[in-house]
């Protein structure tokens, strides 16, 4: 079954994206394919590569990075969301004169047309609340 | 038929009330992250979920165990994250309610 997962919380301050992380795991060992994951409202944070979590915790964005990574998962990030919570990529940060962006490898920004055709190519759609 | 996710405890919102509102007969609904809190016997949750055996009810595992909880597997079966796949597949829509 073809299945994409829509996170909306934020890393480490909601449990979002490390239920969704076990979730995609499962879903992979079971012989399914996941489409895409399209992180939205605080979901973006997921993205940022400035993230430096405490060396005994879980790195959410460095995991993310790798299961898309093995298993060539499409990553999108939602563009409205990410620039004003400040994930950018040299894009953007040329656009807006930033002097650095900070946007993950694996990651991509981009619109909302990416969850509607997410919706539209998978068998199912799961989405991880904050 | 729809798989219905909580995942906030019943004592902080009133998701639980209003989906099991809107479930219809072999929904079913598990309760992930915080919304576990509402498999505890002796509470409103669960007596909740006593009035509703037209509802398939689940709890995620891990998130029972990190909270030290345990489920009654007679009214509420626990499952994995395996299982939460399997369910995800079975059901043919997944709603979320957060």
């Amino acid at each position: 079954m073809i299945i994409s997962v829509v996170i909306l919380g934020a890393p480490y301050s909601t449990q979002a994206p490390a239920t969704a992380l076990r979730f995609a795991k499962s879903a992979i060992a079971a012989g399914h394919t996941i489409h895409r994951i399209f992180f939205y409202h605080d979901g973006v944070n997921c993205a940022n590569e400035l993230i430096i979590p405490a060396q005994d915790e879980i790195h959410l964005p460095n995991e993310w990075q790798s299961i898309a990574k093995e298993n060539t998962i499409d990553m999108v990030v939602c563009i409205a969301s990410a620039i004003k919570r400040g994930v950018i990529d040299p894009t953007e940060a040329s656009r807006y004169e930033k002097p650095a962006s900070n946007l993950k490898d694996q990651f991509e920004i981009s619109g909302l047309g990416q969850l509607v055709d997410a919706s539209i190519h998978s068998d199912r759609v799961i989405t991880f609340g904050p | 038929m729809i798989l219905h996710t909580i995942n906030k405890s019943p004592y902080s919102s009133a998701i639980f009330n209003d989906c099991l509102r809107l479930c219809s007969d072999g929904d079913a609904i598990l309760f992930i992250e915080d919304g576990v809190y509402a498999t505890q016997q002796g509470t409103d949750s669960y007596q909740l979920i006593e009035q509703h055996p037209e509802v398939n009810f689940f709890a995620l595992a891990p998130d029972l165990e990190a909270r030290g909880l345990t489920s009654d597997q007679a009214k509420v079966l626990t499952v994995d994250d395996n299982g939460f796949v399997e369910l995800a597949v079975k059901y043919q829509k997944v709603q979320s309610w957060y």
